[in-house]
């Protein structure tokens, strides 16, 4: 398998919401068109082109009682191998825990013994269904400790996620962020690149999901969801001007106490600054924009480049927005 | 033609009353609109007029103050903070920011015993200069003739609830329509309290959404094949209908109840002036205002809108909001800024008196007199958006370059506007318009 082809299974049990949250963050999906989706039979791929040169090859695993036997037996050794990312979807609505815990032991025996070093993800998926929410955070740390114990030493990693809500973008944020080679780099030079912005913060996410790739924060903030929060809001509005057979282009926003910028960046990124000076009169964010454009789209595809990290020396030393 | 809210008593907003038979989505409705629920949350709906006990057990609002008894507003957001802007439509915006503002009562009516299905859920809406009125969510098997009951049993005749009603929203279950429905829009159509106060109906041909309703043509079918029903079993029946197909899970909801509520906005029509000359000097395509807080739109420019505009044009709303509820939390709202010693020292005398008549808290809108937002979309058409009164915003599409100061950023013009609504004199207005 090529070094940018990362093989992502997505596990659980039947109708735990597998293929539901693949089309809304790969395939443009909205929540509500979830319901008309068929059980999975066996496996589907599919391939994701991701920020350019990764591709995210997705194996779902329809979670039928019968196709399980399989993945144990029969075709074990054509899934578990090669897996860069488990990702274990549990219905957190699910009357059958023990089913649940049967099959994931099984698919963490398996992990462990073919593909040990892969990343294992748990969501705990559905929690719009935990009412009221005040309940969720309760429900969510009992179940994961749970997990966490049957686990056998294999660091995972949980989340509590719905297709209600902006939680999904949380949860696969992480997942991808944990896929993409070298993101240091990019971090270091966005760094140098807030600071000739003068911005608070700024953030990069991938052009077709708009999954946050990276961000710098240079001033404290109390929101922790506000990066999922505006991949939600973004990507919904971009479904909405595609129904309108519009195109989203970019955009600016602000009040008294801030303005922000939303611009496509490089070929496969889309950038947020957002400043707190609305006295600013934003040419000078654009231009910084516009003026570290070549210089990240080189960085990018250094950094996703199969060669790996060697593309750091070559883009080192020069910043785009101080030109 | 109707009373608007100007020309009713000043002490009594005028009232919206939702109609409809058990379960059409009538509670739904009024969450959605105007408490930011998201549609899929309304699953988890009680019944209205049911036990006060079981419903605060489930976390709903339950209903039911004295109507315009507005002691004191409680600042009640039911957005959940992480519940947001679901897939859904535009709905689910603005989850920690946009809250509601309506009076919630509590457990009241222990003594009232059987008198549940009588008690309508009332939410007062007081969102900025021009929006005031109150809802009355009335119970499926609630009786005109026998009045409504409020708490400290205060009752109200038959008459009295269509003399303040500024429409009727009768709400019809389009995927499944029991009989009783046309029995009891008949019953209700053919009252005389509500023909002698000449209250407009409005229908909505209510979920029409998924598997059912795919395409217009469909929607179309089952709105003609309901309007003949009705001409038949209400031949008699002397009264001014508008029909509407609406969801909770897209902008439909929102577009209905915004006509409704333009009904009762004063001087609506030289406001659609204002905007036509608004739109030929920015050459605008079309042009919005909006109730920041509820999403309806007030007013529009009498251009005929493109397919999709109202919905990308709350839609940006939305985001407008949402991301200034994020990052545009330092100070906030329109009163807060006075304390800063950023931006221009305007006078914000006027609109300090016209928040504090408000029934919301400046802390949870992140939109002040300085909002302002531009979506760049492809073909050089972009979408324009910006504060011209407390929480009200001037939405427009246009081609080519976004519209200069001067062609928005006329506040005092829409200012005087707004606030003249009360006094009701606008001859210089209409002037100022066409300065324009
Ligand atoms: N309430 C709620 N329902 C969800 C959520 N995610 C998915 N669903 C619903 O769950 C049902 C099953 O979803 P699928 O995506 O088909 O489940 P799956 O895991 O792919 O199932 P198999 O393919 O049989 O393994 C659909 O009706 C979805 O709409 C969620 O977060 N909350
Ligand atoms: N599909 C669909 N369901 C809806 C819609 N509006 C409401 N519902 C559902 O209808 C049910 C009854 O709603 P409720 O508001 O309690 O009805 P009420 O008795 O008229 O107040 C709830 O389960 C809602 O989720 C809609 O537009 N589409
Ligand atoms: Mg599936």
């Amino acid at each position: 398998m090529s070094a940018n082809r990362k093989k992502v299974l997505l596990m659980g049990k039947s109708g735990s919401g597998k293929t539901s949250m693949r089309s809304i963050i790969f395939a443009n999906y909205l929540a509500r068109e979830t319901s008309r989706i068929n059980p999975t039979l066996d496996v589907e791929h599919s391939h994701v082109r991701f920020l350019g040169n990764l591709v995210l090859s997705l194996w779902d695993c329809g979670g039928q009682d019968t196709f399980y036997e399989n993945y144990f037996d029969s075709q074990r050794d054509h899934i578990f191998p090669n897996v860069e990312v488990l990702i274990y979807v549990f219905d957190i609505d699910s009357s059958e825990l023990d089913k649940d815990f049967r099959y994931y032991d099984g698919c963490i025996e398996a992990i462990a013994q073919n593909s040990p070093d892969a990343q294992v993800f748990c969501l705990l998926h559905k929690m719009d269904l935990v009412q009221p929410e005040s309940k969720r955070e309760e429900v969510f740390n009992k179940r994961a400790e749970m997990i966490k114990n049957r686990s056998q030493n294999i660091p995972i990693t949980c989340f509590g996620t719905s297709i209600w809500d902006e939680t999904l973008y949380k949860a696969w944020s992480s997942i991808v962020y944990s896929l993409i080679p070298n993101v240091s780099v990019v971090e270091q030079h966005l760094n140098e690149f807030a600071d000739a912005c003068e911005a608070d913060e700024v953030v990069l996410f991938e052009r077709a999901t708009f999954l946050v790739i990276s961000h710098i924060t240079r001033k404290e903030h109390l929101d922790p969801h506000r990066f999922e929060k505006i991949s939600n809001i973004i990507k919904q509005f971009k479904l909405s001007c595609t129904k309108s057979h519009e195109r989203f282009a970019g955009m600016t926003v602000k009040n008294r106490s801030f303005s922000s910028f939303i611009e496509q960046f490089t070929s496969n990124t889309y950038v947020m600054v957002i400043t707190s000076d609305s006295s600013l009169l934003g040419d000078s964010t654009a231009l910084n924009i516009r003026v570290a454009r070549p210089h990240f789209e080189k960085i990018l595809q250094q950094t996703q480049g199969s060669s790996g990290s060697d593309g750091f020396a070559a883009a080192g030393g020069h910043s785009g927005a101080e030109e | 033609e109707y009373p608007t809210m100007a020309e009713k008593d000043e002490e009594q907003p005028p009232v919206i009353l939702l109609v409809g038979p058990r379960r059409v989505g009538k509670t739904s409705i009024q969450r959605v609109v105007f408490h930011k629920m998201s549609p899929h949350e309304t699953l988890f709906l009680d019944p209205t007029g049911a036990n006060v006990s079981t419903m605060a057990g489930t976390g709903s609002v339950p209903g039911g103050v004295t109507p315009n008894s507005l002691v004191q507003s409680h600042h009640h957001p039911t957005a959940q903070h992480h519940q947001g802007r679901s897939g859904g439509g535009p709905a689910s915006a603005a989850s920690d920011g946009v809250a509601s503002n309506s009076m919630v009562g509590d457990s009241q009516f222990a003594g009232l015993g059987g008198m549940g299905s009588q008690r309508p859920e009332v939410s007062l809406i007081a969102n900025n200069p021009l929006v005031k009125f109150e809802i009355w969510d009335l119970p499926g098997d609630f009786d005109f003739s026998a009045g409504a009951f409020f708490q400290n049993k205060v009752h109200i005749s038959e008459e009295e609830i269509f003399r303040r009603a500024g429409a009727l929203i009768f709400v019809v279950d389009a995927q499944d329509q029991p009989r009783e429905t046309i029995e009891l829009l008949r019953d209700v159509l053919s009252r005389d309290a509500l023909r002698k106060a000449r209250v407009p109906v409005e229908i909505f041909l209510h979920k029409m959404d998924g598997d059912l309703f795919q395409s217009h043509q469909h929607k179309a079918e089952c709105q003609t094949q309901f309007q003949t029903e009705v001409h038949h079993s209400l031949k008699d029946c002397h009264v001014n209908i508008s029909y509407h197909q609406t969801s909770i899970y897209d902008h439909t909801i929102f577009d209905a109840f915004s006509r409704v509520v333009q009904r009762l906005v004063p001087h609506l029509q030289v406001m659609e002036k204002l905007l036509d000359s608004f739109t030929l000097a920015a050459r605008a395509n079309k042009a919005f205002l909006y109730d920041v807080v509820s999403k309806l739109y007030l007013v529009t420019d009498s251009s005929p809108p493109g397919d999709h505009t109202y919905e990308l044009c709350a839609d940006m709303l939305d985001v407008v909001v949402d991301v200034s509820c994020i990052y545009g939390q330092a100070q906030r709202g329109f009163t807060r800024t006075r304390a800063s010693t950023l931006g221009p020292q305007t006078p914000e005398e006027t609109t300090d008196s016209v928040e504090a008549e408000l029934e919301i808290e400046p802390e949870t809108y992140a939109f002040d007199d300085n909002s302002e937002a531009c979506i760049r979309l492809g073909d050089g058409m972009a979408l324009y958006l910006r504060a011209v009164v407390p929480y009200i915003a001037l939405v427009a599409l246009v081609k080519d370059e976004v519209p200069t100061a001067a062609e928005t950023n006329n506040q005092s013009f829409w200012g005087a506007e707004v606030s003249d609504t009360a006094g009701g004199q606008n001859q210089i207005l209409s002037q100022e318009a066409l300065e324009m």
